[in-house]
């Protein structure tokens, strides 16, 4: 994973059932860019609220794709469609004023870009430092 | 893969071992496991979460399910064992103070 601006992606079908193969993939590339454990853990839960939340909002009819890219020893991961992240997942209503997926991706990741338009979220994370 | 490992009694507590990855896909079968107990009347429940090492803000929702229905029916439910990103879920969405938390089922709290 040494290579500038190094893609890969998995896609996966609109299924809660796959969604454990994203975060297989988002967590083996974390490790060879050499991400901290920390970081990966984050960048899997992010992966999985993300595409939770476009298999809840029925965005993903041709499946949802994740993607990583790695430049200058950063890991950019973007997934899409990422869902609209405006109401509350069940059985949590009410927690807060914005989505509990939202405030959890904000919290791990306050850079964290939402592109509405496109239906893309976008989270990076910086490897260790040798 | 189920992530119901064994359900024991343990004194007064009922204790559900919970293992591997809690997500939209894994906490279904949990929660009807847990509100069926609850249906059938356990009254002191824990949730042993030693072995999670993974929960998302779905498995939240059924958590938070099974904590309303045990309290309509007086009773308590315990998070037992929760650590690492499971437990930063739980700190990151303020559940931290909603749950009855404890370090682990050896240290239930007494009924």
């Amino acid at each position: 994973m040494s290579a500038p601006s190094e893609r890969l992606s998995i896609r996966i079908p609109a299924d809660a059932a796959h969604v454990a193969a994203v975060r297989a993939f988002v967590g083996a590339v974390g490790r060879q860019v050499g991400c901290s454990q920390e970081s990966i853990d984050d960048l899997r839960l992010v992966a999985t609220e993300a595409c939770a939340q476009a298999i809840e909002d029925a965005t993903a009819r041709d499946g949802i794709e994740v993607r990583t890219v790695v430049e200058d020893r950063r890991l950019v991961l973007e997934i899409e469609p990422a869902g609209a992240f405006e109401r509350s997942p069940a059985g949590l209503d009410g927690a807060a004023g914005i989505s509990t997926r939202r405030a959890l991706i904000e919290g791990l990741f306050p850079e964290a870009e939402f592109d509405p338009g496109r239906g893309i979220l976008r989270v990076g994370a910086s490897a260790q430092d040798d | 893969m189920d992530v119901i490992v064994e359900t024991r009694t343990q004194g007064a507590w009922t204790v559900v071992e919970v293992a591997g990855e809690l997500d939209l896909h894994t906490s279904p079968p949990l929660r009807e496991h847990v509100l069926q107990l609850i249906e059938e009347g356990t009254g002191l429940l824990a949730l042993d979460m030693t072995k999670v090492e993974f929960l998302d803000s779905s498995s939240l929702g059924a958590l938070v399910m099974c904590l309303k229905r045990m309290r309509e029916r007086d009773g308590r439910l315990v998070l037992a064992g929760v650590a690492g990103t499971p437990m930063k879920v739980l700190n990151l969405t303020g559940l931290d103070g909603v749950f009855e938390l404890a370090p682990s089922t050896a240290e239930l709290p007494s009924d």
